[in-house]
């Protein structure tokens, strides 16, 4: 019978494994298959080399071979990383690699991506890289790896609450332009037009993350089931609600490494 | 470890105006890009921010296209950062210009909320 320690591995294992799928595929072309506006990928994988002043961070602009190896060296990276082929140095690589793309492009950043190449750096550092894969690593510290993801989303979380204790969102009119603006599914936009509706959802969506962000810090290990099906369904509602790239694939991966305990047997 | 990614790339790039923080989408901000080209006789000639669209990458386009005029985004960040660097894109738009002053206003969440106005200045080459 698998101790928790053994257990906690294999859920980190899992999470290695399905944010390994979700970088592969958003940072490919086959971000472009998805029904998801905001997940497109330009020339074969991202960071390719793109006509135009690209403005990179600190002027450190690199040559188009360069910007070429690095996205072909990531891919590679990215597919070890998920089959668990020597993940910790192919999982640190390819999140460098992905910020390293970031560098090149700023005004292509977003969130999403971020949190996906922090989030590989993450896993790959920790045990997972020890269970469900092809060339296992040998593990370091199973209780601090997940301690560590925990830190990481409760960061993740609290940030974004922080972010939000504003007149602007508070008050709904932020969710308003972003239903004026169509970043919304069409049944949310008309949900949103409705006064106490608009102001009730920015202080929900603001409590939950309060609350997802102080349990992953403080009190997890005691409600892993409730938590794991409140931040899932967190995730989920925001999908149907605004499909924010592909955040909620990243996240979900994320918390469930956070918070699956395998059954025992 | 964790104290470096949990908080301080956070507030450290926070307190630069960078965007580490996980502000997603959780304000807005109206913005207008106003672009002046100088010349060596000291003659000045609008340019307009849509001109620079097709000079900059993919993703820079939406902040410069139709900027002309106040337009909302969720997050000002890269542009409040490369004002300058944008100016320099200007100077190819405006061959004869010797500098290029770029001044970038905003305002936050509601259309008649105050402005503000930032400028920069930068020499074109010769």
């Amino acid at each position: 019978m698998p101790t928790l320690i053994e257990r906690d591995a294999r859920a980190l294992a899992t999470a290695r494994i399905a944010l390994g799928t979700v970088l592969l595929v958003r940072t490919t072309a086959l971000a472009n298959l998805l029904p998801i506006p905001l997940a497109h990928v330009r020339g074969p994988l991202f960071g390719w080399p793109e006509p135009g002043v690209a403005f990179a961070w600190a002027g450190l602009v690199l040559p188009p071979s360069v910007r070429i190896a690095a996205a072909v060296v990531r891919t590679v990276a990215a597919l070890a990383f998920l089959l668990g082929v020597r993940a910790r140095t192919t999982g640190v690589l390819a999140g460098v690699l992905g910020y390293v793309a970031l560098s090149q492009d700023p005004f292509a950043f977003v969130f999403t991506l971020h949190t996906l190449f922090l989030g590989t750096i993450v896993l790959a550092i920790g045990d997972g890289t020890s269970a469900r894969a092809l060339l296992p690593d040998a593990p370091v510290s199973t209780a601090s790896s997940t301690r560590l993801l925990r830190l990481v989303l409760a960061s993740i979380y609290a940030w974004s609450a922080v972010a939000k204790l504003r007149s602007e969102w508070l008050s709904g009119r932020t969710l308003r332009a972003l239903a004026e603006d169509g970043l919304v599914t069409p049944v949310v936009r008309d949900l949103l037009g409705h006064d106490a509706l608009r102001v009730g959802a920015a202080w929900s969506v603001l409590v939950v993350e309060l609350l997802l962000a102080v349990v992953f810090a403080f009190v997890l290990p005691r409600w892993r089931r409730a938590v794991l099906a409140t931040a899932l369904g967190f995730h989920l509602a925001l999908e149907v609600a605004t499909r924010p790239d592909v955040m909620s694939f990243v996240m979900a991966s994320l918390v469930v490494g956070a918070t699956l305990a395998p059954r025992r047997g | 470890m964790a104290a470096l990614l949990v908080f301080c790339l956070p507030i450290v790039t926070t307190a630069s105006g960078g965007g580490f923080a996980y502000t997603m989408y959780a304000s807005s901000t109206w913005f207008r890009l106003e672009i002046t080209a100088v010349d060596g006789r000291g003659a000045t000639e609008a340019v307009a921010p849509s001109a620079l669209a097709g000079r900059v990458s993919a993703s820079a386009v939406p902040f410069l296209a139709g900027a002309d005029h106040f337009r909302r985004t969720y997050g000002l960040e890269p542009l409040r950062d490369r004002l300058s660097d944008v100016a320099r894109v200007a100077c190819l738009e405006a061959p004869e210009a010797v500098s290029i002053a770029i001044t970038l206003f905003e305002r936050d969440g509601a259309q008649d909320a105050p402005e503000r106005a930032r400028t920069e200045r930068v020499p074109c080459p010769r």
